[in-house]
């Protein structure tokens, strides 16, 4: 807005300045050039005057009359022509030969010692106009306009002259008028000013003696008068007034110039005057942009600013800060827009609040849920201490919370077969965890119940199959050793196979009858099988967040890596081993957090 | 992973591409779900382009078959790749589904 205005402000200062420049190189010269022709046009009609004079002199000098050199009847001629001559004369008279005249008036004295009687007299000049001078007949200030006059032999008899009063110059100067103050003057060939509106200054003041009288620049303008040139020239008064001054020599005169001086200033007028014009124009102009502009901008810019203010507003934290504008335009439908955005925001905080409240709510709960599962698995090693030669160790690790992996081991009846089992349930989290819970308590209850182990698996089956509206199923491996014998009968219901290293040998699967999963569908039967167990023998069950574990770049864990990791536990104790297995799993996945839950049971009998 | 649908006859053949787990398996179940809702009952899965199954994949392909046996028909797999034969065999799978070696032999158990 500021920059804008100031450069308005400049470029309009530049149009005016140089539309300034422009009038007054057109409307001085102009003046300079009206002026000159005022002033020469003036000049030749003084010139023409003046000539008028010597032409009317010289007629009567050669009159018959005044040839004939009668003094008396030259009295008698011209005092009978005084009322009838030129009016701008003071007078005519003739003067003979020694001086001696006579006015038309009737006035005598003598003009022998007169510079133009003696040029006339003496033959120099035939006609003679002089410098202005006091007349000796009336005292006035006059010139004279003198011709000589011959008799009938040619013989110089004396002269015919009139005596024009200075005032008549005066009057034809002060006529020419150049703008409101402009006036005209004569200055004589000694530089004298003879004709001027100013009657003190009227042969008083002498342009060549001027500067000490305070005047700036009159001298050198007087110089130019008196050779004769022409010109325009600027002088200061001495009150400081600066004037322009043109100057032409006027014809048939002994060397006058005529003069015609105009204040500067006014000189200057027109141009100044545009320019105020043009100063103020310009200022109406600039104060009318200015408004426009800020009423423009106010208009752009006030809901803009609104708008920005409302933004800060609501980006420090205030929600509820709705944004009113209402211009009717793209600007509105923004701070619409943002309105409908600061408002789904504040819905989308309310409902992350809620979702973080219930999510806590869920994870405290799941906590808990996490805590019961670990304390439904048995974690006391050695078990049972009643049954002294059973070693055996199982961990059950989440992948989330909750898990759908278990372990289970129980002493039966006859405190000397002892029942183990590991089961998967298809899936994570609660519903697996849930269904992990059923499945661990009906096997226990099938189990303790003493029936064969292929029978418990099939009622179990059934069981689960019977109202699993999530058709979820678990694999189990479920054995009961006999700790005397080291008989082992065990079931495997889809589950990965164990591992067994007889005596120190190396692992290898053992060897399971392929039977389907638990919940998986109804009426199944299920084949149970028996090895011997012997002490020193190594029993590893796990669920397949064992030989699956995925590492960062998507490698599992596979059945090579995980004997290669089991074969080097061979004569560990059982809690080493599972510790051991877990450190392998660690560091093959390294950072990946694990996809599955792991559980590991690891079994043996001592000697 | 991908799922090729197409009906053959009364058959609808669903050619199962990538890994089936529990991070793809919810996508084969709203699938078959749909399906069967329309009335389908008869299944073809091939799954020659089955990469890796887990247990989520295969109660997916469980709660189909039941579903599929409820209405009177079945699903039936074929050209598993070893390994994912081998989690079905351990799983006990291959008592539930019928597998065949090819589609074509698949086709012609229906």
């Amino acid at each position: 807005m500021v920059w804008f205005g100031l450069a308005l402000l400049v470029l309009l200062s530049v149009l005016a300045v140089s539309t300034f420049m422009q009038v007054r190189d057109t409307v001085v010269p102009l003046t300079k050039d009206l002026s000159r022709e005022v002033l020469i046009a003036r000049s030749s009609e003084i010139a023409r005057l003046v000539d008028g004079y010597s032409a009317e002199i010289k007629t009567m000098s050669q009159r018959p009359l005044i040839r004939e050199g009668d003094f008396i009847e030259i009295i008698r001629d011209i005092t009978s022509r005084h009322e009838q001559i030129n009016s701008d004369y003071e007078m005519i008279f003739y003067a003979d030969r020694k001086g001696d005249f006579i006015t038309s008036n009737n006035l005598r004295g003598n003009i022998g010692d007169r510079d133009y009687f003696q040029a006339i007299t003496n033959g120099e000049e035939e006609h003679f106009i002089t410098n202005p001078m006091v007349s000796r007949s009336t005292g006035e200030l006059i010139f004279v306009v003198a011709w000589c006059v011959y008799d009938k032999n040619g013989e110089i008899i004396g002269l015919i002259a009139s005596t024009v009063l200075l005032e008549t110059l005066s009057e034809i100067a002060a006529a020419i008028s150049i703008g409101e103050s402009g006036f005209g003057y004569i200055v004589d060939q000694n530089g004298l000013l003879i004709a001027h509106p100013n009657e003190e200054l009227r042969m008083s003041l002498n342009f060549l003696e001027s500067d000490h009288l305070g005047y700036e620049g009159l001298e050198t303008i007087g110089r130019e008068m008196v050779v004769g040139n022409s010109g325009v020239y600027s002088y200061t008064r001495p009150n400081g007034e600066r004037l322009v001054t043109a100057f032409n020599p006027i014809a048939h005169t002994p060397g006058w110039s005529l003069g015609v001086t105009v204040y500067e200033e006014e000189l200057m007028g027109p141009a100044n005057d545009l320019m105020n014009h043009l100063i103020l124009l310009m200022i109406v102009v600039i104060m009318a942009v200015m408004l426009i502009v800020y009423f423009i901008s106010e208009r752009i810019a006030g809901p803009i600013v609104a708008l920005k203010e409302g933004v800060q507003t609501v980006s420090a934290g205030n929600l509820d800060f709705a944004l009113t504008v209402k211009t009717g335009d793209e600007i509105e439908e923004l701070a619409n827009a943002y309105n409908r955005m600061t408002t789904d925001l504040k819905e989308h905080i309310r409902d992350l609040k809620e979702t973080t409240a219930i999510k806590e709510r869920i994870e405290s709960e799941l906590q808990v849920a996490n805590k019961i599962q670990s304390s439904m698995l048995p974690r006391t090693f050695p078990p049972y201490p009643d049954i002294a030669n059973l070693e055996l160790y199982a961990m059950m690790e989440p992948a989330r919370e909750v898990g759908g992996d278990f372990y289970d081991f129980f002493p039966m009846d006859d405190k000397r077969r002892f029942c183990f089992c590991i089961g998967d349930v298809s899936g994570k989290g609660i519903p697996a965890a849930l269904f992990m819970v059923i499945t661990r308590t009906i096997l226990k209850n099938q189990v303790l119940q003493g029936s064969a182990l292929d029978e418990v698996f099939y009622r179990a089956n059934n069981l689960l199959c019977s109202d699993n509206v999530e058709d979820m199923f678990v694999t189990v491996f479920m054995g009961i050793i006999d700790t005397k014998t080291g008989e082992l009968e065990y079931v495997n219901a889809g589950h990965n196979p164990p591992m067994l290293a007889r005596n120190g040998e190396q692992y290898a699967f053992l060897d399971v009858k392929r039977n389907l999963v638990l919940g998986g569908m109804e009426e199944f039967p299920f084949q149970a099988q028996r090895i011997l167990f012997a002490p020193g023998d190594m029993l590893f069950i796990y669920t397949d967040g064992l030989n699956e574990a995925m590492n960062s770049r998507g490698e599992q864990l596979g059945d090579e890596r995980m004997f290669a990791a089991a074969n080097k536990t061979r004569g560990l104790p059982a809690a080493a081993v599972v510790e051991s297995m877990q450190t392998a799993v660690a560091s093959f996945v390294e950072d990946t957090p694990a996809s599955d839950d792991l559980t590991m049971l690891v079994l043996t009998l001592n000697r | 992973m991908e799922v090729n649908t197409s009906k053959h006859g009364e058959v609808m053949v669903m050619e199962v591409v990538g890994r089936l787990d529990a991070g793809t398996a919810p996508t084969l179940e709203n699938e078959l779900l749909q399906l069967l809702e329309a009335g389908n009952k008869d299944f073809l899965c091939d799954l020659e382009k089955l990469e890796y199954i887990s247990s989520v994949g295969l109660r997916v392909l469980l709660m189909a078959a039941k579903k599929a046996k409820a209405s009177g028909g079945k699903v039936v797999l074929n050209s598993l790749q070893e390994h994912v034969h081998e989690v079905f065999e351990i799983a006990g799978f291959t008592a539930i589904f019928p597998i065949f070696p090819t589609r074509d032999e698949a086709m012609s158990s229906f």
